[in-house]
């Protein structure tokens, strides 16, 4: 079965098979033996047969982040049905996502109110710089997610306006 | 503010600084008090602290700037001084006036000093008139009629630009004094277009300016020492993100005339405490840009090389006592560079990250002033700096190759940092020359590109993580073993 993983958010696609020794990885052309060992002080080690490589790993869920001679490594897991949506588009134009992470600064519209194109939905700020955020298409907004003074992080959705069309 | 002893010091601030500040505190044998907002609240400076006050606010940056709500919280808890750390209410005069109205000492420098040098336009004048050097310029308003002929004596190159301007907007650069007339006319019409207004200011532009800041000290007694300079040019927007001392781009003529030039601003200025004098060189000249009335973020670079601790000698300043010792005194012991982890993303032009901090092990054997610990979660609150790697040696390059292994063996995963980058810059032929202005970091975009991954690596990390990722284990145990053999004879 063939897995989406991103690494420092460029996708991947990859197998994991088995042998009777353990573990093989298949990406691309490339079929490797993987075995992972726990050292002591929480390092942890990957055998690839070839190589021992030492590595700091973190687990949060879907996503892994490992350090690995100096550098920092975020990897993430996509599980099928999500791909493929995301990769079909979706209904993009409904939601408003946050560019950066930052703060709500002023908030001037609310659920339920007409807005046109253009139109201001909500103001942040981040970086110490003022960011509007503008609508993408006439709409309804249906919700604002933050009120002022919230903190958000990156792709957080800000606001929804009503799907059309439903 | 009469200088009192005092055994107690409340931290008006957060994070690494003030983590900083309660080492010393704590070291001399003083309570040290801090005050924070719930956002903080189990912050490594909360943990360390004699006791923590809670204060509150709109936002937590809010509350940190709160002065009648920290005055009020600190009196009530018996705090004798106030140190205001950096940023928030450090350079605010008003604050320094209220701590010692209430009866308590403001770790800093006098309400006049902070107002004087608070005061850009005034700064610059009194700099000007007690015959330090300040950046030649003409200023339209002084006299209109004769602002070209103004402009023309500064000489080239020169800077056009509109006096209500900011953030680089109609700022013309004139090479040539030919076209000075109407590249005059060009910066006005930009001027009227962006800011609604034409009056223009002109000064002498530096090419490939660095910027170059000495650290000084006076106490109540009238003496004031220098401590050296701080090489302070690896910027990205506007803000150092690497420091170092000595600085590798002065002889060292240069280096008694910046730092002679610094004592005597602060001489001048009467000076008491900590201060940083600011300048701007390029080609053989410097000039003074600003005094900053505060401890700075990179004053870990000048306690390495002189062995003084800066926080120290706030203190003991702000009771009174004498430095005690004199400008020979004050001695260089080779090499300190500071290098300013944030948590940013270099590669979507340094736009701040956030995320738990999952793991952090700080490197061995180095200075770290930081202000997270594992479990930290790092938010769009606060400025994005997490913590100071500071390393010495004998001479720049070791210095430089400390601060690499030390970033190299810094794990901190979660929140997405700028150490591949920090580590990309510290081997740049052009940094490890001491080639460097405040421009360097804009000219070299390729630095802040996460270089592409080559097979090995790419495997190395996507099989640690498919043995991690619990749905991609399953999936492999899924298959008997059976099936996974024929999968093999298949390949």
């Amino acid at each position: 079965m063939q897995h989406h993983i991103s690494i420092n958010d460029v996708p991947h696609r990859l197998w994991l098979g088995r042998s009777a020794d353990g573990y093989v990885l298949h990406v691309g052309d490339v079929v490797a033996p993987v075995a992972l060992r726990r050292d002591a002080d929480g390092q942890s080690v990957l055998d690839t047969g070839e190589r021992q490589v030492p590595m700091v790993v973190a687990v949060d869920g879907d996503v892994i982040h490992i350090h690995l001679d100096g550098e920092a490594y975020r990897l993430a897991y996509t599980d099928a049905v999500t791909f493929h949506a995301a990769a079909a588009g979706g209904a993009a134009g409904d939601i408003v996502r946050a560019p950066m992470p930052g703060v709500v600064i002023a908030s001037p519209v609310a659920a339920g109110e007409d807005v046109a194109a253009g139109d201001t939905l909500i103001v942040i700020e981040s970086m110490k710089l003022e960011t509007a955020i503008k609508s993408p298409r006439a709409g309804i907004v249906e919700t604002v997610f933050f009120t002022l003074g919230q903190t958000f992080d990156r792709d957080a959705i800000l606001v929804k306006l009503v799907s059309e069309g439903e | 503010m009469t200088p009192q002893s005092f055994t107690s010091v409340l931290v008006a601030n957060r994070g690494e600084i003030a983590v900083r500040i309660l080492r010393t505190v704590q070291a001399l044998g003083m309570e040290g008090m801090l005050v924070y907002h719930a956002a903080d609240a189990g912050s490594p400076a909360v943990r360390m602290a004699d006791r923590a006050i809670e204060i509150t606010g709109i936002t937590p940056v809010a509350a940190y700037l709160d002065a009648a709500q920290i005055i009020a919280k600190a009196s009530a808890a018996g705090a004798q001084a106030i140190h205001p750390g950096y940023g928030f209410l450090s350079e605010n005069a008003e604050f320094a006036k209220a701590v010692a109205a209430a009866g308590m000492v403001f770790v800093g420098p006098t309400p006049d000093a902070i107002e004087l040098m608070g005061d850009k336009v005034r700064a610059r004048n009194f700099v000007e008139a007690r015959g330090f050097p300040v950046a030649p310029s003409a200023i339209e308003d002084d006299d209109p009629d004769s602002f070209v002929d103004r402009a023309r004596r500064v000489g080239t190159p020169l800077l056009i630009k509109p006096s209500a301007g900011g953030g680089g907007k109609g700022m013309r650069i004139v090479r040539d004094l030919a076209v000075l007339e109407a590249e005059i006319e060009r910066a006005r019409s930009e001027g009227l277009r962006y800011f609604g207004d034409g009056r223009l200011y002109a000064e002498r532009y530096v090419e490939k300016p660095r910027h170059i800041e000495v650290q000084v000290l006076g106490d109540a007694h009238g003496t004031v020492v220098h401590l050296f300079e701080r090489e302070c040019s690896i910027q990205r927007r506007f803000q150092k993100v690497v420091e170092e001392s000595p600085s590798p781009g002065l002889t060292p003529e240069e280096r008694a005339r910046i730092c002679d030039v610094a004592a005597g601003i602060a001489r001048a200025a009467n000076y008491r405490n900590a201060g940083t004098v600011e300048f701007i060189y390029g080609a053989g000249e410097f000039y003074f840009l600003e005094m900053n009335t505060r401890l700075q973020v990179e004053h870990p670079v000048t306690e390495e090389v002189t062995g003084i601790d800066l926080v120290a000698e706030q203190l003991r300043i702000a009771m009174g006592a004498p430095l005690g010792y004199g400008q020979d005194d004050v001695r260089v012991r080779g090499h300190a560079i500071e290098v300013r982890l944030y948590a940013e993303d270099s590669a979507r032009d340094f736009s701040p990250t956030t995320g738990p901090i999952l793991a952090y092990r700080p490197p061995q054997g180095i200075r770290v002033d930081s202000g997270v610990a594992q479990g930290s979660v790092v938010t769009a609150s606060f400025d994005p700096m997490l913590a100071k790697v500071i390393v010495h040696g004998d001479n720049r390059e070791q210095a430089i190759e400390r601060a690499k292994q030390a970033l190299a063996d810094f794990v901190l995963l979660g929140c997405k940092t700028n150490a591949g980058f920090l580590q990309r810059l510290l081997a740049d032929p052009d940094f490890v020359a001491g080639d460097m202005h405040t421009g360097s970091i804009a000219e070299k975009p390729w630095l802040a590109q996460e270089p592409a991954l080559d097979e090995q690596r790419m495997i190395e990390v996507l099989g640690a993580a498919a043995l991690l990722l619990v749905p991609v284990r399953n999936a492999a145990d899924a298959v008997s073993l059976q099936h996974a053999a024929m999968g093999a004879w298949r390949n």
